[in-house]
């Protein structure tokens, strides 16, 4: 793998003003840590949902694929304006902020991911992508809920936490919770240790009635839960960490928050809403990569200050990827495979999984080449030794951390 | 063993410890008696109901429920439900932004559909049509993201409401001819030389007898054969079609009988055997008593049900009339599901609710409507309740109790675009969009070309679409067919020609007049004007993109527009032979806009329109308040309404609870207690 410093670096340093605002040189990621493997503590994963569906092929750009011009006359990024990783591949110019994860190693970009007959229906494929199954398999439980059944990965306080979004992959049994602007937290934890006063009368009818006996243990587990996150949040001064003023950034904030509050959290989800980018691509397009790279960047500083960030791994995924040729409206439609951003203190930097064809694509969408559930059983076995088990066949784990 | 019906009626009645007719100490309902028999057979239960029901007997109650079911909506539908299918299988045709702006637009029906859905619910005078309802949609579990058609599951749900407490027989053969259900358990892939068996094992399993209950896999074999040809039609305006030459005719041996069968033998083969039942009693039982059904009672209702020829109306009040509804034990065991939760809430205590949330809740909760996650239908029971619902049942509930102000809603508006215009003068031809589908070269030098002309017109008659298939082979050599499926029986019902299905073709050539003279005038002319034409409809194709089965690896050549278009003039030249020249005319008039179903933005306007801001709007103009049959102004007015001489806290908790809760420790503020008790672990049961 060629990993180099390139041209294209100092024209983006001239779109960003200059030297006061210097980027760390794109070079070759560090592979290897020098002193071996890193210190962590309980693993973390933060998952980012990119909604709508990201266009992948302007995000991790082919930039000497003739094809790439061909499609896309209109809405194609010029290599000379593409964030250099080697000389095949640009980066959209907005994800300037992923330069210094970059350079760290601290960033992989795994390309090709999707999965078999793929769905272009937004809801039936992040249905799809949140429940670590096929085209046709269907299935309301997420894939996280079905990974820690009767497993124990780790002491914690819950299994995961929503912090945007639906509850997607945290779907189903397990003590998964909801912390999304709206939700009131504090207020239904009074709410919650209200109808648990201590010294509050016996319930009759415990014991005898089981659904009875399920809802009064799930509403303790709820409390219990909720009073271990509130009470280590006002045990634990907050430091003032630097966070875009956006919907992610805030959502980044909360769950940086949460782990220097010693909050122990195996998995947390965010959410960026905006990807499904039909018409007037470019400019929305550059605003959602720029919010996310500086956000995701802003994420890793606080987590660095915290001393978190190699406990931290941080994915993106999105339902489906977008059409390779372009539309009339300078936008893009619904597509399939897509590459995925996996960063973190302990990530394998680089470039993995493998570029799609622009020559054999099928339904005028790219084929996949490598399957999205490899990258959940990766996940799985890294974080926490768990065998998930979801990519159909032999198809093997991908391998995502430095271990 | 052969028992007079009645007798045997009568007989498992007094095993079930039925109360009889004329009984002298039949009991009467208390305050929790009528809760509890109104929040099983409906959504919660408010106090003007259960003061109307304390002091009647259990089956003077049970029979003013039964009888109050009804077979159609209170609410008026959304108005596209009525109208012609939009065109699912030709939209293609206008390009992938026209396409995409389609199909987002059926997500935002469905959206609408479930908005329409909870208005119903809370507003319905007899809650147990919409519970079973919502029961069988479970029970038949047909998600919209697998059929993407929101007309064929409006149809569905229209069809489950119309027999809700029908006959099952009918449901178990309707629900074969459902469109949505073959396009979601794939029988549209069910074909003679390739049986697909999914709808099969599904039917048997989940809809008649219950996993491997007196079926095997050869039945399965044998079945999913009976089923294939069982499919739709994207294009027309029928839904479900019999396809004769992808259905295996032979003979069949399933559950042990053999024959020619088709879908329509199945609901009697099945419902014939001693083992069908059972399956859909325990699940009524689940539904109604509690989560655990006794399997002897089970027993006796099925042979009650059988005797009574599978009419559920008589097995519903078995149920509600048996000692199991009514013991002390089945109090409380059942957990509420979203739907029940949120729509029995707010009409126990009578609130006006902002729609939209609600649709919110429901699905953050696990339940929107029209999407169950499989066909396996939701979760059951204690399924339900997670840490992570806990908090979103709580979050729902606290806003919901904290709503008292809302306004009332206005009359639910109808829109009432899209009527259909018939033309303006006779001999005139009015297309509202021609759609152009195939357009091929074939290896041996002929050419092809498909078109569906949509939204038709023609002498005082209007239907949906007319495909029109026509075919060159050299300069003489043309062959013309039309598909009348949608203009059946009155189209070309004495054709001369060519008869395959639905279609209808011949091969115009000059002096053919007269054998389109037995034709009726206006079959007659609508065909000249057609021929003499077909020109312009081809030009309104311009730019549309156009399927060829080259893409798929065949031998044959995309044929372009303009080739299309001398093509269209051959036929028409070599057509106008056979009639001379043509006295009709065509008008073109664009279609309304909701009739292509494009959210009522003309094709021509899409490029215009920032999408985003548009589908903003179409989900706002959704949400609005939806109000209960009854509603309270307050808290106090609905604990005034609540009938008994309990003291108090309480009279709350037998109107509230199926099991009682502590009391709540927040001093004497009545208000502050009855929210508290609605927010207490007991609240979720019923």
């Amino acid at each position: 793998m060629t990993l180099s410093l390139t041209p294209s670096r100092r024209r983006m340093l001239g779109i960003l003003g200059g030297a006061a605002l210097a980027l760390p040189s794109l070079a070759a990621p560090r592979f290897v840590t020098a002193a071996g493997a890193p210190a962590r503590g309980p693993n973390v994963l933060v998952l980012v949902e990119l909604a709508g569906g990201n266009d992948g092929l302007n995000t991790v750009i082919p930039i000497r694929d003739p094809r790439y011009r061909a499609l896309r006359p209109g809405i194609g990024i010029p290599s000379s304006r593409t964030l250099t990783v080697d000389r095949d591949t640009g980066l959209h110019p907005s994800l300037g902020a992923f330069a210094k994860l970059w350079q760290a190693g601290d960033l992989q970009i795994v390309e090709g991911v999707g999965y078999p007959n793929p769905n272009r229906s937004h809801f039936r494929s992040i249905e799809i992508w949140n429940a670590g199954g096929g085209a046709d398999d269907a299935g309301a439980r997420g894939w996280v809920s079905h990974a820690f059944d009767g497993k124990d990965p780790q002491p914690r306080d819950l299994d995961g936490l929503v912090l945007g979004g639906d509850m997607g992959p945290l779907r189903g049994p397990g003590r998964f919770s909801a912390m999304r602007d709206g939700d009131s937290f504090a207020d239904v934890q009074d709410q919650l240790a209200q109808l648990q006063d201590p010294g509050h009368p016996v319930r009759p009818q415990a014991g005898t009635n089981a659904a009875l006996d399920h809802v009064l243990r799930s509403y303790d587990s709820a409390r219990v839960t909720g009073d271990t996150i509130l009470s280590r949040l006002d045990r634990s001064p907050a430091r003032r960490l630097r966070f875009p003023d956006t919907d992610l950034g805030q959502q980044l904030r909360t769950a940086a928050r949460l782990l220097e509050a010693g909050v122990s959290v195996p998995v947390m989800k965010v959410v960026q809403h905006g990807y499904d980018t039909h018409e007037a691509q470019p400019l929305q397009h550059a605003d959602l990569l720029s919010d996310l790279s500086e956000a995701l960047n802003a994420f890793a500083d606080a987590l660095q200050t915290i001393g978190l960030w190699n406990a931290v791994t941080v994915v993106t995924y999105s339902e489906f990827g977008r059409t390779p040729h372009e539309n009339a409206s300078g936008g893009t439609d619904h597509g399939t495979a897509a590459p995925l951003f996996v960063a973190g203190g302990s990530v394998a930097g680089g470039l993995g999984g493998a570029r799609p064809s622009l020559e054999a694509m099928k339904d005028g969408a790219l084929v996949h080449t490598t399957d999205y559930r490899q990258v959940y059983d990766g996940l799985l076995r890294d974080l926490w030794g768990i065998t998930g088990g979801f990519a159909p066949g032999a198809a093997p784990p991908l391998r995502l951390l430095k271990v | 063993m052969h028992w007079h019906k009645t007798a045997l009626i009568c007989a498992l009645a007094f095993g079930l410890s039925l109360p009889t007719a004329g009984a002298a100490q039949a009991p009467v309902l208390s305050v929790d008696d009528a809760r509890h028999l109104l929040a099983r057979t409906g959504f919660g239960a408010a106090p003007h109901e259960i003061a109307t029901m304390v002091g009647q007997t259990r089956a003077d109650a049970i029979d003013a429920i039964l009888g109050g079911i009804r077979t159609q909506p209170v609410t008026p539908m959304p108005p596209w439900v009525d109208r012609w299918p939009y065109p699912y299988g030709e939209i293609h045709a206008l390009g992938p932004t026209a396409e995409e702006l389609f199909f987002t637009n059926r997500w935002l029906d469905m959206a609408e559909l479930q908005h329409w859905w909870l208005t119903e619910m809370l507003a319905t005078p007899s809650p147990l049509t919409d519970r079973l309802t919502l029961f069988w949609h479970d029970h038949f579990a047909t998600a919209f993201e697998g059929v993407e058609h929101a007309h064929w599951m409006a149809d569905q749900h229209l069809f489950l409401r119309q027999n809700a407490a029908g006959n099952y027989a009918d449901l178990a053969a309707g629900i074969l001819n459902d469109a949505a259900v073959r396009v979601y358990l794939t029988n549209t892939e069910n074909h003679r030389d390739a049986p697909n068996e999914n709808l099969a094992r599904e039917y048997l399993e989940l809809f008649m007898l219950g996993e491997g209950r007196g079926y095997d896999q050869a039945d399965i074999a044998q079945t999913a054969r009976a089923l294939t040809g069982h499919s739709v039609d994207w294009a027309g305006a029928s839904g479900a079609v019999f396809d004769p030459d992808a259905h295996d005719p032979g003979e069949k041996t399933i559950l042990g009988q053999s024959g020619a069968f088709t879908a329509r033998d199945l609901p009697s083969l099945v419902m014939t055997r001693p083992e069908f039942g059972p399956h859909i009693v325990a699940a009524l039982w689940r539904e109604f008593i509690s989560p655990t059904p006794d399997p002897v009672a089970v027993t006796q209702l099925v042979a009650l049900w059988r005797a009574a020829d599978w009419e559920l109306r008589p097995l519903l009040r078995a149920l509600f009339l048996s000692d199991a509804f009514w013991a002390p034990e089945a109090r409380g065991q059942l957990v509420k599901d979203p739907v029940d939760l949120l729509v029995g809430t707010a009409r126990t205590f009578g609130i006006v609710v902002p729609l939209s949330d609600m649709v919110w809740a429901s699905e953050d909760l696990g339940q929107a409507l029209f999407f169950p996650p499989n066909v396996g239908g939701w979760p059951e029971g204690v399924g339900w309740i997670t840490d992570a619902t806990v908090r979103a049942r709580t979050t729902a509930l606290t806003a919901m109790m904290a709503l008292d102000d809302m306004p009332l809603p206005g009359p639910f508006d109808r829109d009432t675009g899209g009527t259909i215009t018939a033309p303006q003068k006779p001999g005139t031809l009015r297309v509202g969009q021609v759609f152009a589908l195939e357009a091929e070269r074939f290896d041996d030098g002929g050419a092809g070309l498909l078109v569906h002309l949509f939204d038709v017109g023609f002498a005082g008659q209007t239907w949906r679409s007319l495909p029109v298939w026509f075919e060159i082979w050299d300069d003489d050599a043309v062959y013309i067919a039309l598909n009348r499926s949608d203009c059946a029986p009155d189209c070309f019902a004495g054709w001369p020609f060519d008869i395959d299905g639905d279609w209808i073709g011949y091969e115009p050539r000059r002096g053919l007049g007269r054998n389109f003279a037995r034709l009726p005038r206006a079959d007659r002319l609508l065909l000249e004007t057609l021929v003499g034409h077909l020109p312009q409809l081809v030009a309104q194709t311009r730019g549309q993109v156009v399927w060829t089965e080259t893409a798929e690896g065949d031998a044959h050549e995309p044929l372009g527009y303009r080739a299309a278009r001398r093509m269209a003039r051959a036929v028409s030249e070599i057509g106008s032979d056979a009639f001379g020249a043509t006295t009709g005319a065509v008008i073109f008039e664009p279609s309304h806009a909701d009739l292509l179903g494009l959210g009522g933005i003309a094709p021509d306007r899409i490029g215009q329109l920032d999408l985003d801001e548009y589908y903003d709007d179409r989900e706002a103009a959704m949400d609005r308040p939806a109000a209960p049959a009854r509603v309270y102004p307050d808290l106090d007015a609905w604990f005034d309404a609540l009938p008994g001489d309990r003291p108090g806290l309480a009279k709350v908790q037998a109107a509230l609870l199926a099991v009682p809760a502590p009391k709540p420790l927040i001093g004497s503020d009545r208000a502050a207690q009855i929210r508290a008790l609605v927010l207490s672990p007991e609240f979720q049961l019923y």
